[in-house]
């Protein structure tokens, strides 16, 4: 009788069993809405690579594009980083999350529509709001320089996506909850209260004084920390060990990573406002706070390191390990720098200088963006049941970011470092030395155009990654079972790729 | 006036936070998540990727290497 009504609801619902489901078929069900975050991503990252070389160029070439106002560099600037944020940023987040937390949980995507909607929201939100920056509407507020009236779009666009990855946690058809729906899940719960609170603390009910400051910095440090970097983190964590076929080397070091992340990160935002008119306890709680990371940063490396070595010829060989791992090994050096940058007299110097650029580009690039790059290679053979056309195109993608972003952070480093020692630099009379302000950019200027040199770098490789997607996606050739992933089963069994 | 309103609603809400992170840790250790740590690594492999297969290799070397691979089973 029980059995009778099993089926019969099963056969109403259309809800198969509640086993857990294969890879294959998860991956179909996520197919829709992951290509559709994938390629509003991508459409982002291309229009905030073109934004990013006009800022570039400006810096050192003020005459570029200078007759109009909509290009002049304040607001190019502020739409790059809007478009690489929340354009490229988060949609490459909605897109791999959603994956990710569906494999994960191992229960396919339901409702797949409702994502499309949020994300059509999302992206018509930030469309809005990048136009609005660029046509005079930007909020002096970093990080939020969206004007405020696509707030209310992307907070319900997000409702929805967070919403969602919530439900598929609810209902996973696994008791293992692997750290990677951790990080998902903090990510996930941590980003709506983080854009809420700043939104309404400095924008629509404002704070008094240096209060929004601080919001502000809170804000803008844990959009990187608590939003791209799990995200990047649990990417990594499954990767790594997925495409190597080892597990983890240290699963409880895993955990305690996460933790410890959680608990110290929110604190590091501070470290933006050492030296400004704040409580001087509240700065050092950031400090220390920033120093703190070292714990979750090194016990992730170790986990990393441990897992990756003797196999470093699999990794050379799997597009997708290429860029976790170079992603991995700079997310421990941008935080090893991110938590010396903290010091108070290490601040002196890097404070106010393209050091901080520099930082910001070896976070949000060379971790975070190389991390998106290779989950994506692994996704889209998953999602499309199709090969990446050109195996050259992603060597040129590889190398060119790699020593792109090298050449990014090295330039920015040295050109900050000399600027922010310029900067300070008094003779024995107690005067400034570079009194006047151009002498200083004068040092700076070589550095800039050496950024700008890497820029180009950067952006043959994204349409080395464009062309090669947009490829795959109209008709790259049909994996068969011997050519592809190992996911895919034979053409002439169930579920296997068709002809 | 509005000092107090805003670090009322921030105190509740601070510690409404604190208690949603203390929930997940006392959830997380009384379903077993810091224990069995093995078990928990291995639960990405799968049937159809299982432990011990690499799961991804650049497009033009999967063809070789499995031909390589059919040449030698020969």
């Amino acid at each position: 009788m029980s059995s009778a009504l099993a089926s019969f609801y099963t056969t109403v619902t259309g809800r198969t069993s509640d086993e857990p489901q294969t890879l294959s078929r998860i991956d179909a069900s996520v197919r829709g809405s992951a290509l559709f975050f994938l390629v509003s991503g991508l459409l982002w990252l291309m229009a905030g690579t073109l934004l990013a070389i006009m800022t570039s160029w400006k810096l050192h070439s003020p005459d570029f594009l200078a007759d109009w106002e909509f290009l002049t560099f304040g607001r190019v600037r502020s739409a790059h980083l809007n478009a690489m944020a929340f354009g490229w940023a988060t949609n490459a987040i909605f897109a791999v999350g959603i994956w990710l937390m569906a494999r994960l949980s191992k229960v396919p995507v339901r409702h797949g529509g409702l994502l499309f909607i949020a994300g059509i929201f999302w992206n018509i939100g930030i469309t809005v709001g990048i136009g609005g920056i660029l046509f005079g509407d930007m909020t002096s507020v970093e990080w939020l320089e969206m004007p405020p009236y696509v707030a209310p779009l992307l907070a319900f666009s997000y409702v929805l996506i967070g919403l969602w990855g919530v439900l598929t946690f609810r209902y996973r058809r696994t008791e293992h909850v692997y750290v990677s729906q951790w990080y998902l899940l903090g990510a996930f719960f941590w980003f709506p209260w983080l854009y809420l609170i700043a939104q309404t603390m400095i924008l629509w009910v404002p704070a008094r004084g240096t209060v929004q400051s601080i919001t502000n910095w809170w804000f803008a440090h844990n959009f990187l920390g608590l939003w791209l970097t799990p995200v990047g983190l649990g990417a990594a964590y499954y990767f790594i060990p997925k495409v190597l076929g080892k597990p983890i080397h240290s699963y409880y070091l895993s955990v305690l990573g996460f933790w410890t992340l959680a608990l110290f990160y929110n604190w590091a935002g501070v470290h933006h406002l050492i030296g400004g008119p704040i409580p001087v306890w509240l700065i050092t709680a950031g400090i220390v706070g920033s120093v703190m990371m070292v714990i979750p940063v090194i016990v992730t490396a170790i986990n990393h390191h441990f897992t990756v070595v003797g196999s470093f010829r699999a990794v050379w060989a799997s597009p997708t390990l290429r860029f976790v791992v170079f992603g991995a090994m700079s997310y421990t050096l941008v935080s090893l720098i991110g938590s010396t940058m903290a010091l108070r007299d290490v601040n002196e110097v890097t404070h106010f200088t393209h050091f901080t650029v520099g930082h910001a580009h070896h976070g949000v690039y060379a971790f975070f963006t190389m991390i998106m790059f290779g989950s994506i290679y692994f996704m889209m053979p998953r999602l499309l049941m199709r090969e990446w056309p050109s195996a050259t195109l992603i060597r040129v993608h590889f190398w060119t970011c790699a020593i792109g972003i090298g050449l990014m952070i090295f330039a920015l480093h040295i050109g900050g470092w000399l600027q922010g020692l310029a900067m300070n630099a008094t003779n024995e009379e107690g005067n400034v030395v570079h009194a006047n302000w151009v002498e200083i950019v004068a040092i700076t200027k070589p550095w800039l155009v050496a950024r700008s040199v890497s820029g180009i770098l950067l952006t043959v490789g994204h349409f080395a990654f464009f062309l090669n997607f947009f490829w795959m996606l109209w008709g790259g050739r049909r994996v068969l079972y011997q050519e592809g992933p190992t996911l895919l089963t034979p053409e002439n069994q169930e579920g296997g790729a068709r002809a | 006036m509005e000092w107090n309103i805003y670090l009322v609603v921030l105190f509740l809400l601070g510690m409404a936070f604190f208690g949603t992170a203390v929930a997940a840790l006392t959830w997380s250790a009384r379903k077993g998540h810091f224990r069995h740590f093995d078990e928990q690594s291995r639960s990405i492999f799968t049937e159809e990727e299982p432990e011990g297969v690499q799961t991804d290799q650049f497009p033009d070397k999967t063809r070789s290497a499995i031909q390589a691979r059919s040449d030698s089973d020969r």
